[in-house]
């Protein structure tokens, strides 16, 4: 009874003193790489778009179905993309909004977002837009569909599988040595 | 990362000293190994996949049920509830630490 009150105190104070725990890890939040798709470009006859890369501080004219990647670690860190677009007659210039990388979108299948983005302005004529996250190929009836899909292949994931199976490896070990020696006691 | 394992090594192991307490050593050897097993994987599956944790715990829960009654030689039903009250001290307990939401 004593060694029961005492044990409930130490696990009480371990837990108050670590108090950061088959307690499972928070879920990883970081930005993925983020693929955008311009998809209604041709809507707007009376407008050109735009779009300036900061990877290149690039101006780019964009065209219907035109796909950005913006990386998480590009070579000038996070890359984003500023939007905007200048009426044909006018030359009057929208105001502009900024893409940037976002966190993993459902369904996760790959270390890449799909998004679509669809423009439209409002009763201010302001330029605004919707976005559209996009199912990858795998998600097609025709093709196979995996019960399971992993998205992180990273170094801190492989040295977990490695911890796992040499746990397991020596599980095994130790029953099959625990079967031959009870046998051998039968014997 | 790792403080999460250890944690969890440290939580099991008095509980089930609360059943049990025959042949301490090899008791806290299989505990740790059971666990070192288990640990990595649902923390895999839980990062990577869309599997509720509970019933990533499910899984946990009966995995180390049947490593106790292999190697502890319990009962299976002791076996059972000793792994359900360890994996559910530690799977709440990583609730509230991580601020998970179920």
């Amino acid at each position: 009874m004593k060694l029961n009150k005492l044990s409930f105190l130490f696990l009480f104070l371990f837990i108050k003193l670590t108090s950061s725990a088959d307690i499972a890890l928070p879920k990883n939040q970081k930005h993925y790489d983020t693929k955008y798709y311009f998809a209604n470009v041709d809507s707007f006859a009376t407008h050109t778009f735009y779009v300036k890369k900061s990877a290149n501080n690039k101006t780019y004219k964009i065209k219907q179905d035109a796909a950005f990647l913006l990386k998480v670690n590009g070579s000038t860190g996070e890359e984003k993309l500023e939007v905007w677009s200048v009426e044909k007659k006018s030359k009057e210039k929208s105001n502009s909004f900024t893409l940037t990388t976002q966190k993993p979108k459902e369904p996760v299948s790959s270390s890449t977002n799909y998004i679509a983005i669809t423009f439209y302005f409002d009763k201010s004529n302001k330029l605004n837009y919707k976005q559209t996250i996009l199912k990858p190929d795998c998600y097609n009836k025709k093709q196979f569909i995996p019960f399971l899909s992993f998205n992180n292949t990273d170094d801190s994931f492989k040295k977990l599988m490695f911890i796992s199976l040499f746990s397991m490896l020596v599980l095994i070990s130790v029953f099959i040595s625990t079967k031959m020696k009870q046998r051998t006691v039968y014997v | 990362m790792f403080k999460y394992l250890a944690l969890t090594i440290a939580v099991e192991v008095p509980v089930y000293f609360l059943f049990e307490r025959k042949r301490i050593a090899f008791t806290i050897l299989i505990l740790i190994l059971a666990n070192c097993f288990t640990w990595p994987i649902i923390n895999i599956l839980y990062q990577t996949t869309n599997i509720h944790l509970l019933i990533l715990e499910s899984g946990v829960t009966i995995t180390e049920a049947i490593i106790i009654y292999f190697f502890l030689e319990q009962r299976f039903s002791k076996a059972l509830l000793i792994s359900l009250i360890q994996n559910s001290i530690t799977t709440f307990l990583g609730i509230w630490i991580n601020h998970i939401k179920l």
